[in-house]
């Protein structure tokens, strides 16, 4: 995902590259039972997942966890330090910050995953275009991300933010069209690569229709390093919410979004430092959480380490 | 050799011309009518007459593909024409910008390269040591903190506190603005200067120095365990010249590619750090553009990163037969 | 002062954002950051360099030129270059006097209809040219050929208007008449109006030199010369714009020239109010602005100007023409509304405390001015719920939320978080509607809204500055709303014209009570405060006026 300081794309491509060895990963493509067992073995990957679902749980049952709502105000109560009434304190207006970090779990997961999710479902299809047929329509393809890597993201996030004015919603596409250049690259490298082994002629030489070749045979094995780039992201988009806050381009207030208390609450930390620390570390812990968990598949992906 | 590059130098003209035409016609469709913005009537409406005027001498009258052939003719003439709200020469804007981002830029890839290299380096050759974790959990961390919050953090830290509590001139850090804009060699800091320079440089670095360091350290367990590391050490080679001589040569091929399409992520955090330390560059005044409606600014400037951008992935490019000697340009495109 | 696009953003930033004092009156600072200086003599060292980091915070200033400026912030660096015909002595707050200035004398005929300034002689710009009757002719018919958003002054002037007309501009302001052998500039007005003199001090009637004259809208762009205290040491960049004392300098409006005055000024611009604040206490400049959260932290340990009640006034407009909440039949409606709304609350969450809570738009040091002209401006829910279920019964429900408009990111959102809440206390359902900065001002003019946020600060004490150019339906700017009341009109054009203080202040409040009570078109909520911040170990007296305007001469740095 190429998000606003963040760990996405790069990280990705350490799976990805060096882009010849593919081959050997994808002949040997590990059984589900083997990734389960490396994976267990890694600490702070089970830690990032654990993480994970916790916050999948609070995200669900965000109603039922949070004390009051999102918009409730204690009148009175403006910026008031943890007590037992108020685990997290109370915002400038008198709201329960613990609720609003709680609820801000929906907020950032849905942010988080819809808009990994569109960079995935744009990156494949190009990039599973572009690797398998090849020819013109490659080199449109490369062509296009090329051009689109070229544009400092951050002048398209802004841009379209401002055409579509500021909501989740809005944040979602931005990062999501904006994402998938990084994927379409890698997408595309490991098509190329399968496409060349014997198994896909075999499957060509028994008459397989292109389509079904490029999702029953290929993409199963080009998937690895998306699964891996794909659970980094969803940490990154979390964290260029908050960029895009900062910038004014981001979600808008009452929506608890958690970058956007972060950057509302930049100017309160000599005062009221936790309305800063309650959602960046939220933020952080998520963030952390994806990309362990990523590095954690990477590794158990990998029959190569042990 | 030649042919590759005057080939790949080829390719960036389109790359630029579709790159800018997409955004020329993205910023035209934002909200907001440019005519209104420069005729300065904000808040009430302006006379019909200023905005006629305003329309033929910008040529909003035009229309919009012709606008757009004349944008392309003046760009191709480098007239980036003037800014919107106060009427500066786009040209102007861009060459003080560019040389403020630029050094800053260049500080923070030294960082990147030289802090997260060196810590990549020691975290694969001493695997699962106390600095390995200590390094995992740190290169993560940086890249998990919104680059300005961790800004705002060393503002404080390194510039208010130590003001506040006297601590000695040089211990006291700056908080924003170029400075005396004092350089040796175009980049060295000078007197005042690096007092100005440390906290953005390092902010700018972060992300990117903590990724190259992840990077770094996996691209190194992996060359370390290829064969031709396993001759080399059969051919008796001490550890560390096998480590010197052969791996660290091809650990940094993915490292290099990463410099290079990282730019795109440096560019976004120069935009926060520019906007934290008011530091008067590209990135700050491109997001002030768009969300500005300044178009030539905006348009300007992008340009000129769009540029940058297409050349340093050619550098990198190039950069791979240096350390790779199997790669051979020319026959078909780099990885 | 208008708030507007960019310069809003500033001052909004600057204003919005700044909840100033955490205390409503004001603690002893001490120091000399009151305008009330009489006596106070302040002690410091003789010259001396002063950066400011306070004064532009977000952007650089759009316009220097006083024909083109229209924001405050920017106004902080035309006054220190420029002096007008008049000056306001501020030095009673509560009474702030027109005085004549670069004229020795100001007098108008007997119904306030052709006003005859004598200027005083041997006055010079820093560059050594003499100021006469006629520069100040050419001074604004240059201004009406910028056309900068405050040209519409000149058609108080007879001929002002034919010579803004863009199509066929006349030749000259034919009511203006320049005698440079008498020293007379006679102003003949389109219609008599009894405040001219304090509007022939504002920024858009400054003397300009041939120069500036020839150069056009370029004129702010290099060395501007003027004559003020100060001159521009260099052309202005985006970082920053650098004044020197001005040794030619003719002296206040008392003749006094303060000689020991700051040998240079510096504006540095700063990014937002945080940083601002925390290059302040870095070190790095004299005098910086205090954002809302730092208020107790400056007032408790720096020299501040939170004790400086801003003339000017933070609230909402309702839009006429809005079925939602425009028009006769929603009178009680907007009623409730305004009643229900805590300004103490907002007051206390949003400022600290800090700003001061009205009951009307315009405020107390305004010649005029009378408490408690509004009968829906306090919070009284039981009132308000009363009026709503009155709008109610008369058949009346709510079709879809009042939506709140105002400009994105300048500290506005926890202010209508707050008025969003206490309206749906009493069953009002209302939505915020944020608008980038950079268009709400235009959308506005378009009467793209239904309840508005707007802010303004006093240009010149007189009450028409509220109530003609933000409510009169033949104001330029003034009739974004569709608030067309002939009787409003009426009382105010009257009043404009009276020459008797009483007479014409009785009219202004008669206007002000239609339109807060008998319309109820706008929600005042508060005034603003002053909100630099400024050290005491290097400033020792750092006035400002509560036109939010620093009298730069009297600075002085600590010995």
């Amino acid at each position: 995902m190429t998000a606003i300081g963040h760990a996405g794309p790069d990280t990705a491509l350490e799976a990805a590259e060096p882009g010849g060895e593919l081959t050997d990963v994808a002949a040997a493509r590990p059984l589900r039972k083997d990734v389960w067992r490396r994976f267990k073995r890694n600490r702070l990957a089970m830690v990032g997942l654990v993480l994970i679902v916790l916050l999948v749980l609070t995200a669900v049952f965000a109603s039922v966890i949070a004390p009051y709502t999102i918009t409730q105000r204690f009148s009175g109560e403006f910026r008031a330090g943890p007590s037992a009434d108020h685990w997290f304190g109370t915002d400038l207006i008198g709201r329960d910050v613990f609720s609003r970090v709680v609820y801000g779990a929906r907020v950032s997961l849905k942010i988080g995953i819809a808009a990994t999710a569109i960079a995935l479902v744009i990156g494949l299809a190009l990039g599973a275009v572009a690797g398998f047929f090849g020819g013109p329509l490659e080199s449109l393809i490369m062509r296009l991300t090329d051009i689109f890597l070229a544009i400092p993201y951050i002048v398209l996030a802004v841009a379209i933010a401002a055409l579509l004015g500021r909501s989740e919603n809005t944040v979602i596409i931005v990062l999501g069209f904006t994402g998938w250049l990084g994927i379409c690259r890698i997408v595309r490298s490991s098509f190329l690569s399968l496409k060349q082994l014997e198994y896909v002629e075999a499957a060509t030489a028994l008459g397989y229709s292109k389509w079904r070749i490029m999702f029953r045979h290929i993409l199963p094995n080009a998937l690895q390093p998306i699964i891996v780039y794909g659970t980094i992201a969803v940490g990154s988009v979390i964290l260029s919410e908050a960029a895009l806050s900062f910038l004014g381009v981001g979600p808008q207030d009452p929506t608890p979004a958690w970058g956007l208390m972060v950057s509302d609450g930049k100017s309160q930390l000599p005062v009221a430092p936790h309305l800063l620390f309650f959602p960046g570390l939220a933020i952080f812990t998520t963030v952390l959480a994806f990309v362990f968990v990523g590095d954690g598949l990477r590794d158990a992906l990998d029959p190569k380490l042990k | 050799m030649p042919s590759y590059i005057f080939r790949r130098l080829l390719l960036i003209i389109p790359t630029v011309f579709f790159a800018l035409s997409f955004l020329f016609f993205l910023f035209f469709a934002l909200p907001g009518d440019p005519v209104n913005l420069i005729a300065g009537g904000a808040d009430r409406a302006p006379n019909p007459i200023t905005l006629q005027q305003i329309e033929e001498r910008y040529g909003f009258d035009d229309p919009l593909p012709v606008q757009f052939a004349n944008y392309w003719e003046r760009t191709v003439k480098w007239d980036l024409g003037e800014s919107y709200l106060n009427r500066r020469s786009v040209n102007d804007i861009l060459g003080d910008k560019a040389v403020n981002s630029l050094r800053l830029a260049i500080w923070a890839i030294l960082i990147e390269i030289v802090v997260g290299i060196a810590v990549g380096l020691v975290s694969a050759i001493r695997r699962y040591s106390m600095a390995d974790r200590m390094t995992t959990i740190v290169t993560a961390g940086a890249s998990a903190i919104p680059v300005f919050v961790l800004g705002f953090i060393l503002q404080y830290g390194f510039a208010v506190v130590p003001n506040l509590n006297d601590w000695p001139e040089w211990a006291r850090l700056r908080t924003s603005r170029l400075g005396p804009d004092s350089w040796a060699f175009f980049f060295i800091p000078t007197g005042e200067q690096w007092r100005y320079l440390i906290l953005p440089a390092v902010t700018l670095a972060s992300v990117s120095t903590a990724l190259a360091a992840r990077m770094t350290r996996g691209s190194m367990l992996e060359v370390l365990r290829a064969d031709y590391m396993r001759t080399a050490r059969a051919k008796g080679l001490r550890e560390r010249q096998v480590v010197a001589r052969h791996g660290l040569r091809n650990a940094m091929l993915p490292v290099i590619t990463l410099i290079g399409i990282d730019f795109g992520t440096v560019i976004g955090a120069a935009v926060l750090t520019e906007t934290v330390f008011s530091w008067p560059g590209l990135g700050s005044e491109i997001a002030d553009s768009v969300v500005g409606r300044d178009l030539p600014v905006a348009l300007g400037l992008t340009l000129a990163v769009v540029v940058a951008y297409s050349f340093i992935n050619l550098l990198v490019d190039l950069s791979y037969a240096w350390f790779d000697p199997r790669i051979r340009l020319g026959s078909g495109e780099a990885a | 002062m208008r708030l507007k696009r960019r310069g809003i953003k500033l001052l909004a930033l600057f204003l919005g954002l700044s909840l100033v004092g955490a205390a409503c009156g004001s603690d002893d600072e001490g120091s000399g950051n009151e305008t009330e200086n009489e006596g106070e003599a302040p002690e410091g060292a003789a010259g001396g360099d002063l950066v400011d980091i306070g004064t532009f915070v977000g952007d650089p200033p759009e316009h220097i030129d006083p024909a083109l400026n229209s924001t405050l912030d920017a106004y902080q660096v035309i006054n220190a270059v420029y002096d007008g015909l008049t000056d306001i002595d501020a030095t009673d707050p509560a009474n702030p006097k027109i005085v004549p200035h670069v004229a020795e004398s100001v007098e108008p005929n007997d119904d306030a209809s052709v006003w005859t300034f004598t200027i005083r002689e041997g006055q010079t710009f820093s560059d050594g040219e003499e100021i006469l009757p006629s520069t100040f002719q050419n001074s604004w018919e240059r201004a009406a050929d910028l056309a900068g958003d405050y040209s519409y002054l000149l058609t108080f002037i007879e001929g002002g208007a034919e010579r803004l007309d863009e199509e066929a501009p006349a030749d000259s302001i034919s009511g203006i008449e320049a005698d440079d052998e008498a020293m007379t500039l006679t102003v003949t007005l389109a219609e008599p109006y009894s405040n001219f003199d304090a509007v022939a001090g504002f920024q858009l009637f400054m003397p300009v030199p041939e120069a500036a004259i020839e150069a056009g809208e370029e004129w702010e762009n290099g060395v501007m010369v003027g004559n003020g205290p100060y001159a521009m040491e260099s052309a202005r960049t985006p970082e920053e714009i650098v004044l020197v004392k001005n040794d030619e300098w003719n002296g206040d409006y008392n003749q006094e020239t303060w000689d020991d005055r700051l040998d240079t000024l510096t504006f540095r611009v700063t990014a937002d109010p945080d940083t601002s604040y925390n290059s302040f206490e870095a070190g790095e400049g004299d005098i910086g602005q205090i954002p809302p959260a730092r208020v107790s932290d400056a007032e408790a340990t720096y020299g501040n100007t939170l004790d400086v009640d801003i003339l000017g006034s933070y609230h909402f407009v309702i839009n006429d023409r809005d079925p939602l909440i425009g028009g006769d039949d929603n009178l009680l409606l907007r009623q409730a509304v305004s009643q229900a709304i805590d300004r103490e609350e907002i007051n206390e969450a949003v400022y600290n405390g800090s700003r001061a809570t009205t009951t009307g738009i315009t405020p107390p040091g305004i010649p005029g001015y009378k408490e408690g002209l509004c009968e829906y401006c306090t919070f009284d829910a039981e009132a308000a719920q009363a009026s709503f279920d009155e709008w109610t019964a008369a058949g009346n429900s709510q079709s879809e939320p009042l939506p709140i408009q105002f400009n994105a990111d300048a500290g506005h959102e926890p202010v209508v978080a707050i008025i969003i809440d206490n309206l749906a206390a009493i069953g009002i359902e209302a939505v915020a509607e944020p608008f980038p900065t950079e268009t709400y001002f235009t959308q506005l003019a378009e009467g793209a809204c239904t309840i508005c946020r707007a802010g303004w600060f006093a240009d010149y004490p007189t009450y028409d500055n509220f109530m003609f150019d933000l409510f009169h339906s033949t104001a330029l700017d003034g009739n974004n709303y569709g608030f067309t009341n002939d009787e409003f009109d009426a009382l105010v054009d009257e009043a404009k014209q009276t020459v008797d203080a009483d007479e014409q202040a009785t009219l202004f409040q008669d206007a002000e009570r239609i339109l807060l009570n008998d319309a109820t078109m706008a929600i005042p909520i508060n005034r603003y405060r002053g909100d630099y911040v400024y050290n005491e170990d290097t400033v020792a007296n750092f006035p400002q006026t509560n036109f939010g305007l620093i009298l730069w001469e009297q600075v002085k740095l600590a010995a």
